[in-house]
Order: structure tokens, then sequence, then C-alpha cells
């Protein structure tokens, strides 16, 4: 990045951080396999998957079923990535 | 005003004084601070709990307006209004990431407000305040359509008047909630959010049980839906709707559905109550459960079929002589339910107006005096002049709402809603991208922003709603793809496919950001200094160093 940044502040919390990553203006970035998990409710969005009144449910179109029954999966990806990246979050090293 | 009429006013009083005198005594809950500093006032003291910011943001974005407006749209058009399922269940996922860098960054700089983080990032206070006038230019509408919900209600139970007296209540009620949100700051809106919780769970689980026992099961409630829905309109001659997506409106209702999921954090309000949240984990924790709710809304939206299959009539609007499709669920709650126990549905919805609109003006506020008062007018307000600032600009902000209302047909204040979601979408590079990269240079992100602005109005502006007699203007959101033009190129003549405009005017302010950025780089326009450090967006504590007051001397 050619944006002209300034040598980071002394900070004592950050001194490790500051000396593996001179280019201050660029924000760590780690990519972690699990957070695309959070993608999978995407999967609502794709409307020819469910466009349809058969099979119903309790007299439920598909339509509108197959969407509430996408939220508790939604749910769960989100709680999945929240778990298994909690604790290095929580310990602030990423 | 009938005999069940007068029950209902009864009840519906006797919560809403309960509420009003719960937001009163707010300001004394958990106060730490000086109460006098604006993060208290804005910002509850950045403290609120996972449980206190689930029913914070619960009650700020599933708003009145969410509970009557949706079922409305699936009464009169069908399954496109099912949107809302889709747009909760992607949204949380989807921002629950940046959401965390935001927090984290914010408390490190002491930012208070989504234009606090431009500017820091950027060193653009331009750019600010572009960023702060999006944001309450957006916020203005919806807080105007949260009064549109309560009116609703109030002209359900009978104070239906007409002329601009019969307002009337909405003014009183809005005083109430003037009020007590200048008392208590954002503490008020978080306790009387539990209540509204509370009431809108038990009223939607025994309508979505009492009701469809009552009307003969789910089967025969869609049959009447769609039955209705396929009757040819008298205005267009073509059916009203379908209780499945057509060819055309699938893709509307795909981009639709994104296109408000990543509209939702960049609303200010939402800001507001993330960043009063205590800790990562607290808002971990909450983008976790948030989808909860998406199920109480995807129940709720079927009451627009319940209220067809039960035969039930909008009310006509006593100040406007139009029939208003917004009165409908309060309506079959009126004729179905017991009348006590509408009194009960019509406080939930009347206090879940009211949650919302006291948080949207307090972000108003904030914007308002961090990136406009503070930044222009006077740049040595002290925290007590801010917080002093932002009280005020609460009451201007909530006095122009009312104004809204009462000026204009409440069917427009839906038109300017729909505006404020292309528009604050246009903020997305600015803020939600900034959080990941600061590749786009700030006076490029400044064109890509204006440019999505005015080419998201002119095509509004260019979309006729055929369904409403002399409506040629700002008539929808979806814009038919063969009509899509590129300087007068058509670059899919011809299609009626349906998309959603601010998905649209969204591309056209990447590709613009993205050009302006290499031709500003190849010229070496300065870019500023970033003020933000990369490990700021993983900070779990704020260090000593750099606590609250490092914007201003930024």
């Amino acid at each position: 990045m050619s944006s002209p940044s300034p040598a980071p502040p002394p900070d004592p919390t950050a001194t490790s951080v500051a000396a593996t990553e001179p280019e201050a203006a660029a924000p760590a970035f780690r990519f972690r396999a699990w957070n695309l998990l959070l993608l999978v409710p995407l999967i609502s969005l794709i409307t020819p998957l469910f466009n349809m009144t058969e099979p119903r449910l309790a007299g439920i179109p598909f339509f509108y079923w197959f969407q509430m029954a996408v939220i508790p999966l939604g749910i769960l990806c989100t709680l999945a990535v929240h778990l298994i990246t909690r604790r290095a979050d929580e310990e602030g090293t990423r | 005003m009938t005999g069940a009429q007068v029950v209902q006013l009864v009840v519906f009083l006797v919560l809403f004084v309960a509420v009003a005198v719960l937001g009163f005594t707010a300001s004394r809950w958990r106060r730490a601070g000086d109460p006098d500093h604006l993060d208290e006032w804005g910002l509850g003291g950045r403290s609120f709990g996972s449980w206190v910011t689930w029913f914070l943001l619960g009650g700020d974005l599933y708003t009145a307006y969410t509970f009557v407006a949706i079922p409305a749209l699936l009464f009169s058009s069908g399954a496109l209004g099912f949107y809302a399922v889709p747009y909760t269940i992607i949204a949380f996922p989807l921002v629950l990431l940046p959401l965390l860098r935001l927090w984290s960054v914010s408390r490190v700089h002491g930012y208070v407000t989504p234009a606090d983080f431009v500017r820091g990032r950027y060193d653009s206070p331009l750019l600010a305040l572009a960023i702060a006038l999006t944001g309450i230019v957006a916020t203005m509408p919806y807080i105007a359509l949260q009064l549109a919900g309560l009116e609703a209600v109030l002209r359900t139970i009978g104070l239906n008047g007409s002329g601009f007296w019969g307002h009337a209540p909405l003014f009183v009620a809005f005083i109430v909630l003037a009020a007590y949100t200048y008392q208590s700051g954002l503490r008020a809106p978080a306790l009387i959010a539990v209540v509204k919780d509370v009431l809108i769970y038990v009223v939607i689980l025994v309508a979505i049980i009492y009701l469809p026992l009552k009307l003969g099961g789910w089967g025969p409630i869609f049959d009447a839906g769609a039955a209705k829905l396929a009757k040819p309109s008298p205005t267009t001659g073509q059916p009203t709707g379908s209780t499945l997506l057509s060819a055309n409106n699938q893709l509307q209702y795909a981009t639709l559905a994104l296109g408000s999921a990543l509209a939702l954090f960049l609303y200010p309000h939402s800001v507001t109550g993330v960043l009063s949240s205590s800790s990562r984990a607290t808002i971990r924790r909450n983008m976790t459960a948030l989808p909860a709710y998406s199920f109480l809304l995807a129940l709720l939206a079927l009451l627009g079929y319940v209220a067809i299959a039960a035969n039930t009539k909008p009310i006509v609007n006593g100040s406007t002589g139009k029939a208003d499709s917004n009165t409908i669920v309060p309506a079959l709650f009126a004729g179905q339910f017991p009348s006590w126990f509408a009194g009960v549905a019509f406080a939930a919805i009347g206090i879940g107006a009211l949650v919302p609109a006291a948080i949207m003006s307090i972000a108003a506020a904030n914007l308002w005096t961090r990136n406009i008062y503070k930044e222009f007018i006077r740049r040595d307000a002290t925290p007590r002049d801010e917080a002093r600032q932002a009280k005020l600009a609460s009451l201007v902000v909530k006095i122009g709402a009312v104004l809204f209302i009462v000026g204009i047909d409440p069917q427009f204040s839906v038109d300017l809603q729909l505006i404020g979601g292309v528009i604050v979408l246009q903020t997305l590079p600015a803020v939600a991208i900034a959080l990941y990269t600061r590749w786009f240079h700030r006076w490029a992100l400044l064109a890509g922003w204006a440019v999505g602005l005015i080419w998201g109005m002119i095509i509004l502006y260019g979309i006729p709603n055929p369904a409403v007699a002399g409506k040629s203007h700002f008539g929808g959101s979806a814009l038919a793809l063969g009509k899509l033009s590129l300087f007068g190129w058509h670059p899919f003549g011809g299609s009626t496919v349906q998309i959603y405009v601010g998905v649209v005017a969204l591309i056209g302010n990447l590709v613009v950001a993205a050009v302006v950025t290499l031709l500003l780089r190849a010229g070496r326009t300065p870019e500023g200094v970033d003020h933000t450090r990369g490990d700021d967006y993983h900070a779990t504590t704020v260090p000593e160093s750099t606590a609250p007051e490092a914007v201003s001397s930024v």
C-alpha cells in the first residue's frame, strides 16, 4: 500500500504486533476457514431452490416453511463459529 | 368509539403509562459515570451486557413498523413481503465479523458514531460529514415510520380524528417519548425494550396458535390468500400478487433481502446499539441469538394471509380519507381477539414503536453532535457540551419526524423509507469495507458515494406504481432490468426481471470508487493519515494510553 503512514505511536500493549507489522495502515487480517460457515445461511437467497408449494408442512407451503427452517440452521452456523473462534478472540491473539 | 374500543384504550393507556414511568426512572439504572457525558447519555456508558444488548438490538431492529408493514405487504402483494425473513436470517452472520472490528476500533479510539470511525480512518472531516448526513437523512423517515405504526394502532382503537388535530394522540405519545429520552438517554429504550419484547412474544404466540385454530388451519388460510391475490386488480387488470414468487420478482426478492441485510448495520441506530455493548463476547452472543427474532417475524408476516382468511378490511385513515393498509394487523386483532387482549396487542405495537424511535433519535443526535457540531461549529466542545447538544438535537429530530407524519401522506413516508434504505447502503464502502482495507482513496469514496446516491435517486424517481392511479414516481424499489440505462445504453434491453435499486446503485458506487482510486493514486493525491492501527481492530481491552478522548486529539 502506498499510503504515507507514520510509525505507530509508542504503546506498551502493542510492541509485539508493531515489531512484526511495520505497515500499520493495514489491519491485521487472518483468514479462518471456520468463518466460511457464516455464508451457509445465504442459501435462503437462492429462490429457485424453494419457490414451490409442495410439499406442505401442516398446510404451510414449502416456500414458507423452508425459509423458516433455515433460521435454526443459521443460528447453528453462527453458534459454531462463535464457539470455535471464541477462545482465540477473547485472548486477543488474532 | 365502541365499548370494545374503550376497553382497548384503557389497557393500552395503562401499559403505556407504566412504560413511560420506566423510561423516566431508567436514568438511575446502573449509572456509573458522569450523567452529562455523551458516552453515558448516548451509549449508556458502553456498559450493556449480553441480555440488555439483546433486548436493545431486538427492539431497535425489529420495529413496530416491521410488525405492521411486513404483514401488510403479504396481505397486499403476497410472497414478496416474506423477503424480511431471509433478510434477517443472513444479516447477523454476515455482519458478525465486521461488527467485532468496528466495536474494537471504536473502543480504542472513543468513536461514538460510524462517521467518527471514517474520520479517523481516512483523516477526512468531509468524508465523515457525508457519512453523518447520509445517516441522519436516512434515519428521519425511519423515525417517521415508527410514528406511522403507532398511529395505525391509535386509529384502530378509534382515535381516528380528521385533519391536523386527528394527529393529537400521536403528539401526546411523542412528547412523553421525547421527555424521557431527553432525561435518560439510551438507558430508557434499553429498559423499555424488555417490556416490549415480552408483550410482543405473548401476542404473537397467542395470535399464531389461536387464529389458525379459529380459521380452520394453515391450509385454508394459504388457500384464501392465494385466491384473493390471484384476483385481478381493478386498476391494472393483473393479479395483485401470488403466494409464490414469479419469474420476474425472484431476483428482486434475493437482492432486496441482501441489500436490506447489508444496510441494516449501516444505519446509525444499529451502530449505537452495538457500540453500547460491553465486550466483543456480548456482540458474538447477540449475533448468534438475534435470529431467534426472525422466527417471530416469519410467524408475524403470515398474519397477512390470516387477515385475508379472516376477511379483515383496512381502516380508512381519518386524516387522508384513504384506506391505510398498515392498519391491517391492528384491525385483524381488533376483529378476532377479545377487546382486552387486543388492547395488550396494541400496546405491544405502540411500545414497539417508541423503543426504536428513541434509539434512532439518539443515534441521529450523536451524529449531529460529533460530526457536525464538534467538527464544524464548536471545535473546543467539552464532553458536557456534547451531551447537552445531543439532548437538544434528539428533540429536534423527533419534532422533524412528527412534522413528516403531519405534513405528508403516510404512503409517502413509506417511499421515504425506501429511499433511506437505498442511500444508507451507499455508505457501505466508506464504513464497512474500510474496516478491512484502506485500498479505496478517500476522495474516490466520496465520488462513489455521490454517484451511488444520485443514480439511486434517479432510478427510484423513474419507477411508477401502476396499482395507484397517478403515481408515476417513487412507486417502489424494484427496477425492471430492461429499464436499466447507462448513458442511454440498455444492457438488458426488454428484460422484465426485477432487481432491488439499492444493489444497482451500490455496484455503481463501487465501480466509480475503484476507478477514481486508481486515477488519484496515479496522480499521487495525498491519502491522509490513518489514525487506526491493525491491532486496534482486534482489541478486547482499551489500552490506557488511548482512552476515550483519542478522537479529539486527532
